[in-house]
């Protein structure tokens, strides 16, 4: 067993470097090549398989958003530029998830399991029996847009900007038909669906990931058991070979490697649910509220996505002529309501435009807009604001929702571009 | 065999490493001297903070889960923030004495806020016999290869009855220098982690610490004759000489082959 490992004489960080340099080497220039190195790692010698113009947040993580410039390219978004969070390194006995492939597996459990009369465990073998749905929805990290607070007061983390974002296709089981076909019978005290993968810290002491659901949530009617990304075994990257999705929820949300589900009567106690990833119940200023002081009480988990809207072109460093120019991007909620408006202002927000907005079939992926119009020479602050069917929309300033982690950014975006 | 790590877990890592092997065999060769040639100037395991009071702490405690472009990135938020972070960090896992916590958020607070004090000039490296290396191993070791030197399964290699200690005088000071990436074998485990380099430790408090190490936890039963004390001078020398984590693992293959 371990000559077969270690016979390789080449480590898993090595041949990743290797194998992402051949990608870059056949798709692009010298030129971008140098450019990529000289800021530092190529993402792709942190997780096989992914572009190297992603942009790290942490290699060691492999944590890493997508520029919009890529992201803009493609309505369904492809593994390669899909923006990563995970919570562990792909390291040690987690080596497996750092790349963009399924995992080489075919013997996977998922334990159902706690305040229930018949334990039961279900494979992924029985999972690709059952009746496959497709969920085409945005996935997002609640941190995206992080770095937009520190115009109030900068927040801890990773200084994402709009990148945490991606729009795909789940494919997979609903989750209440898994429930139901296991039959565990659940004890009427249980309140709460807790989900568990088999990622782990690497700290002797460190806390799982664990996240835990009301049971009368109707989000979980929609949430599936996810086996396949676009169409393809999920990359265990992005949590293969089963991952828990349920449509318009943060990702945090959505358990990777998912390998437990249990009933439960309280959420669980891990820090990842109690602790982060917690939306304040009413707003909160830097200095008088701080992470000491989130509790079960006065915050909630980051469940659905507030809505949200993101200029996709022109972005500030696009060549832009005088004359008539496309605004476009798109905008997204937590599929409960259609949008209904999304306007644009040339004028950093004096005047607003309707746009054409062309809604997707899914209600959880994200719809795209534009604006054909006319932008003469100069320089044009350009934003754009979502509202839907129950009046949602976004605030003029983001930072009004300030909070102490930097979660769930909604803020209008704003474009500076430079018209020649 | 002891449910630890599941035996799913393993049975995918190992799964995972046959299909590399297989379908990208071929690949390797010819990319060889594109490796050599567009190495990364700047590398995540390198990231540096500023210098000042109890930045090892920092280097040692942190980065056990993440590396430090996340303290990078904090910079400039206030000092409120700092504590609360330490706080979720503390339920994440990092295990800080109430002294050490204090020290870990004087420097955050200060030396990653906006108004930085200036770093302090060079220190004097010191007579390595005036350092405790057990102490610098308990500041600097522990997070990862634990108080008792066992490591964890197939994360962190024990740093106890470890022969690598002694497989030249100078190996043990190049990992420290420039940490070691990559899947190697400790006593037929197989560990594939990533050793951050320590070089921002004084050349005195790298050499006690690894002849405290070649002494304690059993190490001292694997000794040779050709291994002697190493002395602060020794790495003063091996800073000139800077290598890549993957060339230390190589250099490591070189002298086990």
């Amino acid at each position: 067993m371990t000559k077969e490992r270690s016979g390789k004489g080449i480590s898993r960080r090595q041949f990743n470097k290797l194998a992402g340099i051949g990608i870059m080497g056949a798709a692009v220039s010298p030129t971008a090549i140098s450019v990529a190195l000289a800021e530092g790692e190529n993402p792709a010698s942190i997780i096989a398989g992914v572009n190297e113009s992603m942009i790290i947040h942490n290699a060691k993580l492999g944590v890493m958003e997508t520029p919009l410039q890529l992201l803009r390219e493609h309505d369904i978004t492809p593994k390669e530029i899909m923006f990563i969070r995970n919570h562990f390194p792909p390291e040690g006995r987690q080596a497996w998830m750092a790349t963009t492939d399924a995992p080489a597996i075919e013997d996977w459990d998922i334990r159902v399991g706690g305040l229930v009369v018949r334990p039961r465990t279900i494979t992924l073998k029985d999972l690709k029996g059952m009746e496959q749905v497709k969920r085409v929805s945005v996935m997002q990290c609640a941190g995206n847009g992080r770095s937009y607070y520190a115009a109030k007061e900068k927040a801890p983390g990773g200084q994402w900007q709009h990148g945490g974002l991606a729009n795909v296709e789940w494919e997979g089981v609903p989750l209440k038909a898994v429930l139901e076909a296991v039959d565990v019978g659940p004890s009427d005290h249980a309140q709460w669906l807790t989900a568990n993968g088999a990622d782990e810290s690497p700290a002797a002491k460190g806390a799982d990931m664990i996240k835990s659901y009301h049971l009368t949530d109707p989000a979980l009617d929609n949430a599936i058991l996810a086996l396949k990304l676009n169409g393809e075994p999920i990359p265990a990257v992005h949590g293969g070979p089963v991952r828990l999705i349920i449509p318009g929820y943060y990702g945090n949300m959505n358990v990777k490697f998912l390998n437990e589900l249990s009933f439960e009567t309280e959420q669980s106690p891990s820090p990842f649910q109690s602790k982060a990833y917690r939306a304040v119940n009413t707003p909160v200023e830097p200095g008088t509220f701080t992470v000491k002081d989130y509790n079960l009480g006065n915050s909630k988990p980051t469940y659905g996505f507030k809505i949200m809207s993101v200029i996709f072109a022109p972005l500030a460093e696009d060549t832009v002529k005088a004359g008539p120019v496309e605004i476009s991007g798109v905008a997204w909620n937590d599929g409960n309501a259609p949008i209904t408006s999304v306007k644009v202002s040339k004028d950093g927000g004096q005047t607003w435009e309707d746009a054409e907005l062309s809604l997707s079939d899914s209600p959880w992926a994200w719809h795209h807009w534009s604006l054909k119009t006319n932008l003469p020479a100069g320089e044009h602050t350009l934003r754009v604001i979502a509202t839907d069917e129950l009046g949602r929309s976004q605030p003029l300033d983001g930072t009004a929702a300030w909070n102490p982690k930097g979660y769930q950014w909604n803020g209008v975006d704003t474009v500076t571009v430079s018209v020649s | 065999m002891t449910s630890f790590p599941p035996p799913q877990a393993r049975a995918l890592s190992m799964a995972a490493e046959q299909k590399t092997g297989v379908s990208h065999a071929v690949a390797l060769s010819l990319l060889f001297f594109l490796f050599a040639l567009l190495s990364p100037l700047a590398r995540a395991a390198e990231i540096e903070l500023p210098d000042g009071p109890d930045r090892s702490l920092i280097y040692a405690k942190c980065r056990t889960c993440h590396d430090l472009q996340y303290v990078i990135e904090s910079k400039g938020i206030s000092a409120g923030s700092w504590d609360g972070l330490l706080d979720d960090m503390e339920g994440f896992g990092v295990e800080l004495t109430p002294e050490e916590r204090e020290r870990v958020l004087a420097y955050l607070s200060a030396y990653m806020s906006n108004t930085p004090p200036p770093e302090p000039t060079q220190v004097a490296s010191g007579d390595a016999t005036a350092v405790d290396g057990q102490s610098v191993f308990m500041d600097n070791c522990t997070s990862c290869h634990q108080e008792d030197a066992m490591g964890i399964e197939e994360t962190f290699p024990p740093l106890a009855a470890n022969s690598d200690l002694f497989l030249a005088e100078d190996f043990p000071l190049k990992v420290l220098l420039n940490g070691m990436t990559g899947e190697i074998t400790v006593n037929d485990q197989v560990f594939e982690g990533e050793m951050p380099p320590f070089g921002h430790l004084s050349d005195a408090e790298i050499a006690a610490v690894v002849n405290f190490l070649r002494n304690s936890f059993g190490n001292d039963a694997l000794a040779h004759s050709e291994i002697t004390t190493v002395t602060p001078e020794m790495v003063q020398s091996l800073r000139a000489s800077e290598m890549d984590p993957e060339q230390v693992l190589e250099y490591r293959a070189s002298l086990i082959n």
